[in-house]
């Protein structure tokens, strides 16, 4: 850095032209002493294993293995969750969910009496399918009792 | 300081007993240069200590891989540069503020005399230099202060001389127009 050394760029500019180019930043006693020290107490803190990536080191095999167990239980298990347990659970959730029995041509009387009484035909209405699924079924065939009975 | 050249502290530093005492001797040579760089693209002390451990410690990092296709000190330059570049975009990202309120509180401490000697004069072409965005501002300071060759300047940002030198102009002409305003206003306070 030279005092007024000539650009070409600075023929347009005087006041930059006339300026001294050295820094004047003032930085902390031993600043530049110190410094390399630190630099390098960071290299060895950094290059060290950190307490945490040794404890994980030796627990990630295990936690590994017990998440995919448990995953692996969760999609075997799966289809049981949320089923229907009883005919009447079914009717009262379809009555939580505002859906019109009547629009069905049906009421819960009819519904009872034509499957959710019927041991066999219940175990067929709730395999596989959960509450919400089947009212979602129902509202959207809008079957007639028979075709109803038929289907299911 | 050390008096060996950057070829022979490569050579320590690839051999495994003397790699960090050639580091040490390194830093020893640059930092100041870099810290030079560094303070004039964020303004305040702590932030440029910050940026410029970062960059040592990036240089400790690659400069295994550093096979001298450039010059060893435009190579560190261009990491501290783009170090300077990513900690303002942090700092703006972290405040969720413009350019312009980063810039005026990095600039908050040029006011004090513990942190700056320069005169009036001086205080203003920083604060000038501020106003300019990030990446401009490194390219003054590189032809401006550094007085680096166009070539060498694109070596580091990794830009075109033909950019560089329309960024370089136009920085030039905005801080001569910022002085020149200054300079006015304090001889007549009315304009």
């Amino acid at each position: 850095m030279q005092n007024g050394s000539y650009h070409d760029e600075l023929d347009e500019a005087p006041i930059l032209r006339s300026l001294h180019r050295e820094a004047p930043f003032v930085t902390p006693p031993r600043f530049f002493d110190e410094l390399p020290a630190r630099v390098q107490q960071r290299i060895l803190e950094e290059a060290r294993p950190r307490p945490a990536a040794i404890w994980w080191t030796h627990v990630r095999i295990p936690a590994a293995s017990l998440l995919a167990l448990v995953l692996v239980a969760a999609i075997a298990w799966w289809p049981r969750f949320g089923t229907v347990e009883t005919p009447n659970a079914m009717i009262a959730d379809m009555e939580l969910q505002g859906i019109e029995l009547d629009r069905l041509d049906l009421d819960a009387h009819d519904l009872m009496a034509a499957y959710g009484e019927d041991p066999d035909l219940y175990s067929e209405v709730g395999h596989g399918l959960n509450s919400d699924e089947l009212t979602a079924y129902l509202l959207n065939e809008d079957l007639s009792l028979d075709q109803l009975i038929e289907e299911l | 300081m050390s008096d060996l050249s950057d070829d022979e502290l490569l050579a320590l530093f690839r051999k495994e007993d003397s790699r960090h005492y050639a580091f040490n001797l390194l830093m020893r040579k640059y930092q100041r240069r870099l810290y030079t760089f560094i303070r004039r693209m964020v303004c305040d002390h702590d932030e440029a200590e910050d940026v410029l451990q970062d960059t040592f410690i990036k240089v400790w990092q690659k400069l295994g891989d550093f096979r001298g296709d450039a010059q060893l000190y435009s190579w560190i330059y261009r990491i501290a540069h783009n170090q300077c570049l990513d900690h303002l975009r942090r700092l703006k990202r972290g405040l969720f503020v413009s350019h312009d309120a980063v810039s005026e509180r990095l600039c908050g401490t040029l006011d004090s005399t513990e942190h700056f000697t320069g005169d009036h004069i001086h205080r203003q072409l920083q604060r000038a230099i501020m106003t300019l965005p990030d990446k401009q501002r490194a390219v003054f300071h590189m032809k401006y202060f550094d007085e680096l060759k166009y070539e060498e300047i694109s070596t580091i940002t990794g830009t075109s001389v033909g950019a560089l030198k329309s960024s370089y102009h136009i920085a030039v002409k905005k801080i001569e127009a910022w002085l020149t305003a200054d300079q006015t206003k304090a001889t007549d306070p009315t304009s």
